[in-house]
């Protein structure tokens, strides 16, 4: 069984993906008739990001998860904790899992460096995730938690296709907001790129985008070995898989943000559809807009939006609402490029921009940095000319 | 709806929206006035509107060009407690000239299918960003330069209620005061969208906003050539790190707190069409006693399963259309108060009784 | 405690107090209408961090002060008489959002509808016209009175049907439960208690109550004496879908009463969205339902929404169909406070052992999962976490708790089990070569002689390894008369489950009980530590004896009684190292 799982993922490009867990577009976006089994690692542990507008060094001490190798998949634990001890990163993986897998989630405990006297242990918890089994669940009050050194094997067969969150649930007031939140999806197994098993699901690109907020004196306050008032909630930061504009358009796994490798720029061509995977793991609501592009709604909370007696209740918006834990599938088609619209130009040449932003004017700050738009902000940039297929998601090309 | 769709008939009408463009101007001039109520909006073409009272099942044959011209500008709104505040905000410009800036702006009400020219002279010191969110505008820059002029073109053929705003200063701008609400009328007068369940007797705008007095106030000074509005500090960290300086005051429907709030007059048995639009920065949650809305569509579409409902949320920026249907019983004098569930039913404090949003459908 | 509780429940209905104490331990508590004597008065509720916060909230006027309300419950088309008492300091009523043509005697005018004086009275009459969910609540200066409390559930039934949401069959419930969602600022009401100003733009909300308790204290039965001010748990408690024997959802009643909306997050299953502030969601075209399911929920506040739960495993995951991933030793788990919800199993209605000195809640193998708000913030009592707007789902056994054959699962992944010792008869008479007996059981006979007759036998485990570790035993069996009184009821004997220790030359007792006719299954019995000394070393290498012995004194007239004691299962567990 070991080999086979880590042929199929060495056939799936596992290996260059280091932020999109699962699987890349090579084998993925075939489809396939036959379950297969999935196994992956993650290290549960502390770290820094950066933020502007922070006091030097501008880093923020996360809590945070940290996908391993697949060759690593079964170093002994003692050499996994050397390893990636103080490698969070903010947002989580992207984990990219197709419909019937059997998946095997490896959780390692390394520890807090900087704060060796909390021995928190930590969990997965698959948000959303219709649960036969609730020692899956990752509540450590009603299951297992894995302690500091210890690594434990999530199990998951997932039968419903969506997007969907994971987080830590061991103090989840704390160490969700430490940062340890990313998004989990599931492709329908015989179409990997429809959002559903229903062909009006169909795109051509995805973009999975956690919303999140960081309330910076959590941060400081567990770093310097101070209590937080939960109920104090008032974050400074709003951020798009756990970085602020401008840092929320850089490519991935650019080199000033080495733990916050996943990026929200969203990259199509005119007349592409795109699927926007999007997720909120902050504490308050937020409203998204993309003022000038219609947005259509096909999935809540990882169901299809269609009656039980087939009636469409796909919904076209220009608002998109989630509340804390919930999710949304949505698809837009590209418009058209136009010189005599608003854009610039890079890599791949000449674009269109469209904001997609926050609609509160409060959540588009970075703490008290004057005079700039940050926050809960990207941008879709519509190219003039071809650009690269997507190799994964979360990947920009 | 596509962007090739917009172009074309956009491209199709412009003949006639020059032609028009002097006529309805010249109508506009004509209806407004510095009291006009928001309940009563300009529609982009008098004599429109005045025929379709006497063939209410006209379906026209063609779309008419509707040609807008606002100005951005500054001024003050009063409380119901007293405090003068900074405002920005827009006002239709008549026969050249702009009066006092409005909270909210004015509504404006277009037809399905018209090529719409809305054109903004920005008496502000900070440059202007125009949108309609769930509007393709029509290509074109859509930035105002302060003391410059800008139009913005598009034809919708989305019946429906929006928001237009300026986006500008991170969002700021509309949250002072730069945005309202717009309609998009279908064919058939009397309807919210096309189809026929969405059919009503009366309309009723609900523009809902609030008021963060240090960022109105920022809006209100100078900092180099701009205002302070985009050096606001939402948080000041040497104050109090725990504290978000983003502290609504006020909570506003149509730019008034209550008692200040008109109520809206509507016959036993009336369907009331209630377009609410939240302009404001806060998730808004409303909630009505005696009767219940049905929420038919929002911004220019369509619900597959409207649903009706007594409280209900209207996120930050988006808007809705809900008909709530008098009771045919309902005695004259009857009231049926939809109010802010949130409950900040206050202007400023409690000290100064109740306040904010609370609004009447009132059965004369 | 449940027998404690199902005493006070019984009690309750016998001498007819508020419906709070006549309730189930779970689900949603009715007061039946159409006719209530409603009480507005102020109380106190406790939180599981130690405060008290004053409360302003409608009583039954002949009842205990209570938070929130009573739950009110017509049928539609009934008409509804609410007689309102004010023992409020200030001016009060009642507003009834989703009902209309409301109508009220007394009192005099307010904002929103009329009101009673301090120590007045008040009546408002309306007919019920759609099943569903409702919010009822002040229409007082509501920024301070709904905040204070004043607000609680109507609940109409479609006539005919108590057991469906609306009057359309899709709707129908096993099963009924209230999630009713609030929040407090302790400042503000310490404010109205100490005759303070009271300025609603001040809010800071500290606890988040889901009907009128905060977490853990949600999980209580209804009516438990030491919440008295607060009579409504909000555990939800049901047992997973079967076609046959389970096929009806369970109704959840989710109102927020609270000036904030609430994201509410289910945990193990989506829900079934059905309707929203009283009114079933169609669709438009059709008419036909158009149910959406979600595992997070923003309520916005001060509507409801009703949802359907049914918990499903399509996989059929059970000890004979286990998960392809191996679990931990017990030994290497810890718990949070050494306090779960988790049974030691990771599959229903199985148990498993759990380390010292970990207590679990969990009887027989239930699921637990948490329902909370997501605004995590909410997640808290105050400073504490894991407090607050939370609650927990229960999903029993589909055979139920506390019935008989309770599995028991090992968790260890790499456990021997072993089931096929080779017996031996220590004390015996005329029955030896116990292999000989054959067949499925092994019988051993008692002695014959004497008033005290005994019977003793071991069985030997062979190539247990030196190291092995977590040993359990396990030993089904009966004892029954043989002879001319064979197939007689009697008194049984008293038997022991014993192991031998290699150390001390001794048996070590595990389980002493009475045991007769009837087969017992005793499981999971532990040895004390360390293990070693039950693993024979030398000649007897690897030996592991586990004995059974069974003593039964007769009366003289009974002398030529002999009994047999008969053996179905005798197995050992432990870690291979």
């Amino acid at each position: 069984m070991n080999n086979t799982r880590r042929e199929f993922l060495k056939s799936a490009g596992i290996g260059a993906a280091v932020i999109a867990a699962g699987t890349g577009t090579g084998s993925l976006f075939l489809g396939s008739a036959s379950a297969a089994s999935v196994s992956l690692g993650l290290v549960g542990t502390d770290g820094y990001i950066t933020l502007p507008g922070r006091p030097e060094p501008q880093d923020v001490y996360i809590f945070g998860f940290k996908r391993l190798p697949q060759n690593r998949l079964n170093s002994p634990v003692g050499d996994i904790v050397r390893d990636y001890k103080t490698t969070a990163e903010h947002v989580a993986p992207i984990l990219d899992f197709r419909e019937g897998d059997d998946i095997t989630i490896a959780l390692t405990n390394a520890g807090l460096s900087i704060r060796p006297d909390l021995v928190d242990s930590h969990t997965i918890h698959w948000h959303g995730f219709r649960t036969p089994l609730a020692v899956f669940d990752g509540v450590p009050e009603v299951s297992i938690a894995v302690p500091e050194l210890r690594e434990f094997d999530y199990f998951y067969r997932p039968h419903d296709p969506g997007t969907y969150m994971y987080h830590c649930h061991f103090e989840d007031v704390e160490h969700v907001q430490m940062g340890m939140t990313g998004i989990v999806f599931v492709r329908p197994r015989n179409h990997p790129t429809w959002a559903y098993n229903d062909s009006s699901t169909a795109f051509d690109r995805e973009f999975p985008i956690l919303l999140n907020e960081i309330w910076t004196t959590v941060h400081d306050n567990d770093e310097n070995i101070q209590e937080s008032i939960h109920t104090d909630y008032d974050p400074d930061y709003f951020t798009l898989n756990g970085r602020v504009y401008p840092q929320t358009v850089l490519p991935t796994g650019h080199g000033s943000l080495p733990n916050q490798p996943v990026s929200s720029l969203i990259q199509c061509r005119p007349g592409e559809k795109v699927l926007l995977r999007l997720a909120n793991l902050g504490y308050q609501q937020h409203a998204m807009q993309l003022p000038g592009i219609d947005l259509k709604v096909v999935g809540e909370d990882a169901t299809l939006l269609k009656s039980p007696g087939g009636d469409d209740l796909s919904y076209v918006t220009t608002t998109l609402y989630l509340g804390p834990g919930e999710a949304r599938d949505v698809i837009f088609t590209a418009p058209a490029y136009s010189a005599a619209r608003e854009g610039g130009s890079d890599g791949h040449g000449a674009y269109n921009r469209w904001w997609f932003r926050n609609r509160s004017a409060n959540k588009l700050v970075n703490g008290n940095v004057p005079n700039e738009l940050g926050g809960m902000v990207t941008e879709v940039r519509v190219y003039q000319n071809s650009i690269p297929d997507q190799t994964s998601a979360g990947v920009t090309v | 709806m596509s962007a090739r769709t917009h172009r074309r008939r956009a491209a199709r009408v412009t003949l006639v929206a020059t032609a028009l463009a002097v006529i309805t101007g010249l109508l506009l001039g004509g209806l407004a006035s510095a009291r006009q109520t928001y309940e009563a909006p300009l529609v982009g073409h008098a004599a429109k509107r005045h025929a379709k009272k006497h063939h209410p099942k006209h379906r026209r044959a063609r779309a008419a060009a509707v040609t807008i011209d606002l100005c951005a500008k500054a001024g003050t709104t009063t409380m119901p407690d007293g405090a003068s505040i900074p405002i920005w905000g827009f006002v239709r410009k008549v026969a050249g000239s702009c009066g006092p800036a409005e909270i909210p702006g004015p509504a404006l009400e277009v037809d399905k299918g018209d090529p719409v020219s809305i054109t903004v002279e920005n008496q502000l010191p900070d440059e202007l960003a125009l949108d309609i969110p769930g509007i393709l505008l029509d290509a074109g820059p859509t930035d105002v330069q302060p003391g410059g002029t800008r139009e913005i073109t598009f034809t919708s053929n989305a019946p429906g209620t929006y928001l237009y705003e300026s986006s500008g200063g991170a969002g700021r701008q509309a949250e002072v005061g730069l945005a309202g609400a717009l309609v998009v009328k279908p064919l058939t007068p009397g309807r919210a969208y096309d189809d026929a369940s969405t059919a009503y007797d009366k309309q009723a705008y609900m523009v809902m906003s609030e008021i963060v007095p240090a960022l109105n106030a920022a809006a209100a000074n100078t900092c180099g050539t701009g205002s302070c509005l985009g050096s606001f500090n939402f948080y000041d960290y040497d104050s109090d790190p725990n504290v978000s300086r983003f502290q609504p005051a006020y909570r506003l429907f149509n730019g008034k707190a209550y008692p200040q709030i008109p109520s809206i007059s509507a016959a036993p048995g009336d369907k009331v069409l209630l377009r609410y639009v939240n302009a404001g920065s806060e998730q808004a949650t409303t909630t009505m006693l005696g009767v219940d809305g049905r929420l038919v569509g929002r911004s220019g579409s369509l619900l597959s399963a409207p649903f009706d409902f007594v409280a209900q949320t209207f996120p930050a920026g988006s808007a809705a259309d809900a008909i709530v249907t008098v009771p045919a019983s309902a005695a004259s004098g009857s009231r049926f108060p939809i109010y802010d569930r949130h409950l900040g039913l206050v202007n400023g404090s409690s000290a100064s009784g109740l306040g904010g949003q609370i609004r009447f459908i009132e059965v004369p | 405690m449940r027998l404690a509780v199902a005493c006070l429940a019984l009690l309750g209905a016998l001498v007819g107090v508020g419906p709070a104490a006549a309730a189930d331990p779970a689900g949603l508590v009715c007061s039946d209408g159409p006719t209530f004597n409603l009480t507005a008065r102020a109380g106190g509720m406790e939180t599981p961090d130690g405060n008290t916060n004053l409360m302003w909230s409608y009583s039954t006027t002949a009842g205990h002060f209570q938070t929130p309300g009573p739950v009110l419950c017509v049928d539609a088309g009934d008409t509804v008489t609410v007689h309102l008492r004010n023992e409020l300091p200030e001016a009060t009523s009642i507003v009834f959002p989703g009902q209309t043509g409301v109508s009220a005697t007394g009192g005099t005018s307010g904002l929103f509808t009329k009101e009673a004086a301090p120590g007045g009275d008040i009546t408002y009459t309306f007919t019920a016209n759609t099943p569903g969910t409702y919010v009822y609540e002040s229409g007082t200066d509501p920024a301070k009175q709904v905040e204070m409390g004043l607000a609680s559930a109507l609940v109409v039934r479609p006539p005919g049907h108590a057991d469906w949401a609306y009057a359309d069959s899709s709707t129908a419930f096993n099963g009924e439960f209230l999630v009713l969602l609030n929040e407090i600022d302790p400042e503000l009401h310490s404010a109205v208690e100490n005759g303070q100003p009271y300025d609603i733009s001040t809010l800071h909300n500290r606890y988040y109550t889901i009907n009128g308790r905060s977490f853990p204290d949600t999980l209580q039965d209804n009516g438990v004496p030491w919440l008295e001010n607060q009579p409504y748990g909000s555990l939800v408690h049901i047992k997973p879908y079967d076609a046959t024997l389970n096929k009806r959802p369970a109704l959840v009643r989710v109102l927020n009463v609270g000036l904030a909306n609430h994201p509410f997050h289910p945990h193990g299953e989506s829900l079934q969205f059905i309707a929203q502030d009283g009114r079933q969601i169609k669709a438009r075209t059709t008419g036909n339902d158009a149910v959406t399911e979600h595992f997070g929920e923003t309520v916005p506040s001060g509507s409801t929404q009703d949802f359907l739960l049914s918990f499903r495993d399509q996989d059929s995951f059970a000890p004979g169909n286990p998960v392809p991933v191996t679990f931990p030793s017990y030994r290497d788990m810890t718990f949070k406070d050494n306090n779960t919800w988790y049974s030691g199993s990771p599959y229903l209605g199985t148990v498993g052992k759990l380390p010292s000195p970990t207590v679990s809640q969990n009887v027989c193998g239930a699921f637990f999962f948490p329902w909370h708000s997501h605004a995590l913030n909410e997640f808290a009592n105050y400073d504490v976490a894991f407090g607050g707007m939370a609650t927990l789902l229960r999903v029993d056994p589909l055979t139920g708790c506390g019935t008989p054959g309770l599995q028991t699962y090992t968790g260890s992944p790499a456990s021997v089990t072993r089931t096929s010792p080779t017996p031996v008869a220590t004390v015996s008479n005329g029955q030896q070569g116990l292999a000989a007996l054959g067949g499925t059981r092994t019988d051993v006979t008692s002695n014959t002689s004497g008033t005290t007759r005994r019977v003793e036998w071991y069985a030997t485990f062979t190539g247990v390894p030196a190291a092995g570790v977590n040993l359990k035993v396990a030993y089904s069996g009966y004892n029954r008369l043989t002879g001319f009184l064979s197939g007689l009821p009697w008194g049984g004997c008293t038997q022991t489950v014993r192991i031998w220790n290699w150390t001390t030359s001794a048996w070590v007792n595990l389980n002493t009980q009475t045991v007769q006719r009837t087969q017992v299954d005793i499981a999971d019995l532990l040895p004390a530590g360390p293990d070693t000394k039950y693993i024979g070393t030398g000649g007897n290498g690897g030996e592991v004896r586990v004995g059974v012995a069974c003593t039964r004194t007769f009366s003289s007239s009974f002398l030529s009684a002999t009994f047999v004691s008969s053996g179905d299962l005798m197995q050992i567990t432990y870690d291979a190292p």
